[in-house]
């Protein structure tokens, strides 16, 4: 039936009914062509990928498989191929186009290799349609577009939030504020106890707003850690200094142990201040009477490789399954979503993935009625 | 000592509140509630030290700190910002924009007034060039 003997002959000859069930469960289509640039062979896959019938392609000039545009080029192309054949695995070239009986076309990538037989070279070339995985790479590049531009947007929206929610806060602590430095004038006892209660539920969301801002960028990955050797022990006689008035007004002791040298940490001083500063004012918030103590180990032998500041109060405790959740982010809601006692439990939440920030861990033990003692450690490094 | 402040923020009340910390302690104050009419008295007074808003109407504080730095007479009047956006980067761009200092709002008004005498007495005297 063939006007392509030679090469057609030869393959049919080896063309074991196995080894043909073989070629067709390629799911790749598979034309191969002689010297001539005659089909001589193809598979299922290459008359459904092409819309031709089985068989009807065998003796066709490969030609037809190509765009018109793409025809002169690919006879050099197959020339060069003879001359100095040599095996090409798919996806060597990119940017093929294919054609279909219908005239359409379709995204192509092949791979060759070279058959010597005895009658000549044949050329086995597998095509392989490569619209969906476009499609899917399109799709993908157009949704990682978006994703940026959404968080492009997100960033504009906390910056936007942040200014928006501070803003109506300035008056209200600072008017608060002048009140109570009696600026306008006398107050009575009654309006200085109800204007502190404005001032610390005001201080409270302030630091509710600066918390979720702070949470937001780390999520985003926008802090950036600067690092520098300070004296770990300072920061916290500094911290202690300025939680002093508070811890006094609720008749609290608030000490540091046993005051010995600096203790040097290479380490972002802000961000350590920033969690020690939560910890210190949890315990004083949390204790009804007794104390909290403070203080400041190193952990190693002779090079010390690791800070452990200890945050220790003589507070109600956390129960274990409280103390199981208490990283977690809002734990004190309750089932009912009512808030139990003072705060989110959002300041620990943010305390901890920033003593993870810093390549530490920040860890709590208590027992019920026993006090709690929070530690984050730190490398030293 | 007394000092002339000029105030530039879009918020009313918190432009009442920093003249009333900054009257309360003796200074004599200028205010405005956008940044065109900022620009407008930063030029036609002589001020100690001018704390401004960064987000305004008009001009915002950048642009105002930049027209000021840009003219020689002007170029050595302190600037502070006041400023609710903390974002990060915010105190350095800020900084960097050729301000003298930075102040986050909520503003701690016992604080507030010591922090503007501390710029007063660090700015050069006078304020002009």
């Amino acid at each position: 039936m063939s006007t392509a003997p030679d090469g057609l002959n030869q393959f049919e000859r080896w063309a074991e009914p196995d080894l043909r069930a073989v070629l067709e469960s390629i799911p790749d289509a598979l034309v191969v062509v002689d010297a001539d640039g005659r089909i001589v062979m193809t598979n299922a896959k290459t008359c459904d990928a092409f819309g031709y019938a089985a068989g009807e392609l065998t003796g066709l000039p490969v030609d037809v498989l190509l765009p018109e545009r793409h025809r002169r080029s690919h006879a050099d192309h197959r020339r060069r191929f003879l001359d100095a054949p040599r095996a090409r695995s798919i996806g060597e070239r990119t940017g093929l186009q294919a054609l279909r009986k219908d005239g359409t076309e379709f995204p192509a990538e092949i791979a060759v290799s070279p058959i010597r037989t005895a009658r000549g070279m044949l050329v086995c070339t597998v095509v392989r349609d490569i619209s969906e995985r476009l499609r899917v790479a399109r799709s993908l590049h157009e949704k990682s577009l978006q994703l940026e531009s959404a968080g492009r947007t997100k960033d504009r929206f906390l910056a936007a939030m942040s200014h928006e929610l501070r803003t109506p806060l300035n008056a209200i602590v600072g008017f608060t504020g002048t009140l109570l430095m009696r600026l306008p004038g006398p107050l009575t006892a009654d309006q200085e106890i109800q204007l502190k209660t404005v001032q610390s539920s005001a201080r409270q969301l302030v630091g509710l707003i600066n918390d979720l801002l702070d949470l937001a960028k780390l999520d985003s990955n926008e802090v950036g850690l600067r690092r520098e050797w300070f004296d770990c022990r300072g920061l916290v006689d500094e911290l202690t200094a300025q939680l002093h008035p508070a811890s006094t007004a609720k008749g609290l002791e608030l000490t540091v142990a046993d005051a010995n040298d600096a203790v040097m940490v290479y380490s972002d001083r802000q961000i350590l201040r920033q969690i020690l500063c939560k910890l210190m004012e949890n315990a004083i918030q949390f204790t009804a009477s007794g104390a909290v103590l403070v203080s400041v180990t190193r952990v190693g032998s002779n090079d010390p490789d690791e800070v452990q500041i200890t945050v220790a109060d003589t507070g109600p405790g956390i129960s274990g399954e409280a103390l199981a959740r208490l990283f977690e982010g809002f734990p004190r809601l309750d089932h009912g979503g009512v808030l139990r006692g003072a705060g989110t439990g959002l300041g620990l939440h943010l305390s901890r993935k920033l003593a993870m920030l810093l390549g530490g861990t920040l860890s709590c033990t208590s027992e019920q009625g026993g006090g709690s003692q929070f530690t984050v450690s730190v490398p030293a490094p | 000592m007394s000092a002339r402040i000029l105030i530039i923020d879009d918020d009313l009340p918190s432009l009442a509140l920093v003249e009333y910390l900054l009257q309360s302690a003796g200074h004599a104050t200028t205010t405005a509630d956008d940044g065109e009419r900022g620009m407008r008295e930063a030029l036609t007074q002589r001020f100690d030290l001018i704390i401004s808003d960064l987000h305004l109407p008009g001009l915002t504080g950048y642009e105002i700190v930049a027209r000021l730095r840009a003219t020689p007479e002007w170029r050595r009047v302190p600037v502070v910002a006041v400023t609710a956006s903390s974002m990060v980067g915010d105190r350095e761009s800020v900084l960097a924009a050729g301000f003298d200092g930075y102040i986050s709002k909520p503003i701690e008004p016992e604080n507030f007034v010591i922090e503007v005498q501390r710029y007063l007495e660090t700015a050069p005297a006078g304020g002009g060039s």
